[in-house]
């Protein structure tokens, strides 16, 4: 797993943030669009795929909030992983991740993705795609509606939102510096 | 022609080598022996009367001292469908292919060599099918027991909520 | 050998080795063809597939019969009944068991649904693959009715797990049987007619799918074929009609089959407009279903634990995909002893890779669009 990029549950400021009152205006700024035009990758192995389609459809209509489905990894911005991953096929996810661009989020979508779910006794399945590739959000199901994917995309977007550019500029200062 | 009649048909070509018809439960078939595979389905394909066409699967199961091969024809001219079986050892299984007579049995084959172990003879492309290359094992035998780990990637979780 | 192995034994110069991998837009799930070609005339496609294989046959001896069923489900998600209807029977044979005539209704009522469903997606993903993004959201459109419907009567969309062992888990009224019908009455002839005009009859659809990937009946025959594949090839052959099960010798209904429409017997073209009729016919068993439920009772008396007794038992229905079969063998116990799984699209794979020498790359696509496959089926 990538040990460069910390996507943990908690987002939290360091520093007193005085320094960065100007920057965090920036950060709205640039977070706002970044949001509301997530572009993802269609990746479905198995049956969540199916909720995945259903979802861009027409009932529930994924293109109202600019998501649009994108047939590469490197145009898009967020990978769905929808379905049971397997040992066979588990190389080729992590091959995926490697190709999106930075930014990227991985959402883990239905139990299969979660931890395995049904399959969790099988010789041939990965338990969980969390253990190749770092998950931002999990949402659970078998399958999930799609009123439920869309509101985990809807908690991502919120995650977005509240990301700090100040503190990923001093990161990559840091970083830098230590070069 | 249902499977007392093909049975009745096939003990005049083959003599010695094949069994009574046995009812199992809601299914009829009977054991041929192994050496008589190719012409036996020759027959089974070709005469008329018969005419079993189509092979739908075949099955492998593993009894516990020795394997056994489950065939499944369909005669779509006449209606019918039909079981037979073959018993195969369990050390060093081998018996030949019958993908020369029926394309489906081609894969039909490799995944019984993947998951069983069963090795046909004169297959043209014999490999595993299902699993990846480098999987040690054949799953579906009764012994099977499941490695570790799979190339670094743990095989077992034991906490959902929470990494290794 | 090995893939590798493979590969290198049959390799020539001046060709091109492309892989159409497991993630892409248009293989009907995650299979991966490697395509050898010298330019745009393909030598062969070599389809590699496992990578969605999921081990249910072994866990079919680990689960006891009744917790067996969600399993069944997902062995082909899109036609989720059928599986479930095919292992239910096989173990009621099995156990002797008689359903009552209510829940027969029910289960047809319930399959014939999925059918069209089905057929919905599958029609709609092979226009998609062909270039035209709007009849598939039509597709998608309809079958959203149908999964409402669905999870009216059982509570799911997409895997349901609605029959049980001795009959089915929840019972119909009033206000479903009215959304049948509204949905009926609005899909034959309304949408049926709107998506002919649209697309069956659609000039492009048909100058890309005419003498693609020709069939003949006896190699249909000898590839394992079934399903509207088989019936495409001129092949008539419907297990609703020549192996009968459940209640459907008391519906009166046509078995369509290929004849050529517009090109030869057995093209990508008879395989589409197959489906499309076949749907017309499932709409039509609906109505004379739902006009005539006996009331009754929809489970029958099942032991409290399922433990059939030692034996074996081939159970199939006629799916969506052709036939779908479950071999049981029981020894006696809780579990089953094996459970070997018989689906249409593992046989399917075999003829797209004879059929797809000497044919361009963009017919492939086509090729492997008409066939229908899906695969969890291919991999279970």
């Amino acid at each position: 797993m990538d040990k460069e990029v910390d996507r943990g549950l908690d987002i939290y400021y360091e520093g007193d943030g005085a320094g960065f009152v100007l920057l965090s205006k920036l950060s709205y700024l640039i977070n706002l669009p970044r949001a509301n035009s997530l572009w993802y990758l269609l990746f479905s192995p198995a049956c969540c795929g199916i909720e995945l389609m259903q979802a861009g459809g027409t009932r529930t209509d994924m293109d109202r909030f600019g998501m649009v489905f994108r047939a590469t990894p490197r145009q898009a911005d967020v990978m769905i992983v929808g379905g049971t991953v397997t040992y066979k096929m588990a190389e080729r996810v992590k091959l995926l991740y490697q190709q999106m661009s930075e930014p990227k989020y991985v959402i883990s979508m239905g139990s299969c993705a979660n931890c395995g779910g049904l399959f969790d006794r099988s010789y041939s399945v990965l338990k969980g795609v969390d253990l190749i590739i770092p998950v931002d959000i999990y949402i659970p199901g078998c399958p999930p509606r799609p009123e439920a994917l869309l509101d985990g995309m809807m908690e991502l977007q919120k995650k977005i939102k509240s990301e700090d550019w100040g503190r990923i500029v001093a990161r990559h200062k840091s970083k830098l510096e230590e070069r | 022609m249902n499977i007392n009649e093909v049975h009745s048909e096939v003990v005049k070509f083959f003599p010695g080598k094949i069994s009574d018809v046995i009812t199992s439960g809601k299914l009829s078939f009977f054991y041929f022996d192994r050496e008589i595979i190719y012409d036996l389905f020759l027959v089974l394909r070709d005469k008329i009367g018969m005419e079993f066409k189509h092979l739908s699967y075949i099955a492998s199961v593993d009894m516990k001292d020795h394997f056994e091969l489950i065939y499944c024809l369909y005669s779509y001219r006449w209606g019918s469908v039909i079981h037979l079986k073959t018993r195969l050892n369990r050390e060093g299984p081998h018996i030949r292919t019958i993908s020369d007579l029926f394309v489906a049995a081609e894969w039909h084959e490799r995944e019984a060599y993947d998951l069983m172990g069963i090795v046909f003879n004169d297959h043209p492309d014999l490999r595993r099918i299902m699993l990846p290359d480098d999987f040690e094992g054949h799953p579906l035998r009764k012994d099977f027991v499941e490695k570790d780990n799979y190339h670094g990637i743990p095989t077992r979780r034991d906490k959902i909520l929470g990494r290794f | 050998m090995t893939l590798e192995e493979r590969l290198n034994a049959v390799k020539r110069d001046n060709e091109i080795l492309l892989n159409m991998g497991p993630q892409h837009p248009s293989t009907h799930g995650v299979i991966r063809f490697i395509v050898r070609s010298d330019g745009e005339i393909m030598v062969e496609a070599l389809p590699v597939v496992g990578y969605l294989h999921r081990g249910i046959e072994k866990l079919a001896e680990m689960t006891p019969y009744a917790g067996f069923i969600p399993y069944t489900d997902r062995v082909d998600y899109l036609a989720a009944m059928f599986c479930n209807h095919a292992f239910v029977m096989g173990v009621e044979r099995l156990l002797g068991i008689e359903v009552p005539r209510r829940a027969e209704y029910l289960r047809v009522i319930a399959s014939e649904l999925n059918r069209i469903a089905s057929h919905l997606i599958s029609l709609g993903s092979m226009a998609m693959d062909i270039g035209a993004f709007t009849p598939f959201l039509h597709g998608i459109r309809e079958r959203e009715l149908i999964n409402d419907i669905t999870e009216m009567l059982c509570g799911a969309r997409l895997t349901y797990n609605y029959m049980r062992i001795g009959g089915v888990s929840n019972d119909i009224n009033d206000k479903i049987l009215k959304k049948i019908s509204d949905f009926l009455d609005r899909f034959l002839p309304g949408f049926i007619e709107e998506f002919n005009r649209l697309i069956t009859y659609n000039e492009i659809l048909v100058k890309r799918c005419v003498n693609i990937g020709t069939i003949s009946s006896e190699e249909a025959i000898n590839f394992g074929l079934v399903g509207p594949n088989l019936r495409a090839s001129g092949v008539k052959w419907d297990l609703r009609k020549n192996m009968p099960y459940s209640v459907y010798p008391e519906f009166k209904f046509e078995v369509p089959v290929g004849e050529g429409f517009r090109g030869s017997v057995g093209d990508s073209y008879d395989r589409f407009v197959v489906r499309v009729k076949e749907m017309e016919e499932s709409a039509k068993i609906i109505r004379q279903a739902i006009s005539s439920i006996p009331d009754g009772e929809i489970m029958a008396k099942v032991p409290k634990r399922i433990k059939p007794p030692a034996g074996e038992v081939y159970s199939a229905v006629e799916s969506a995909r052709g036939e779908l079969g479950y071999h049981i063998i029981s020894d006696g116990l809780e579990n089953p002893y094996r459970c070997k799984i018989r689906t249409g699209s593992f046989s399917a794979m075999k003829a797209i890779h004879i059929k797809s020498q000497g044919c361009f790359i963009a017919d492939l696509v086509v090729l492997i669009a008409s066939m229908d496959i899906v695969a969890p089926e291919i991999d279970r």
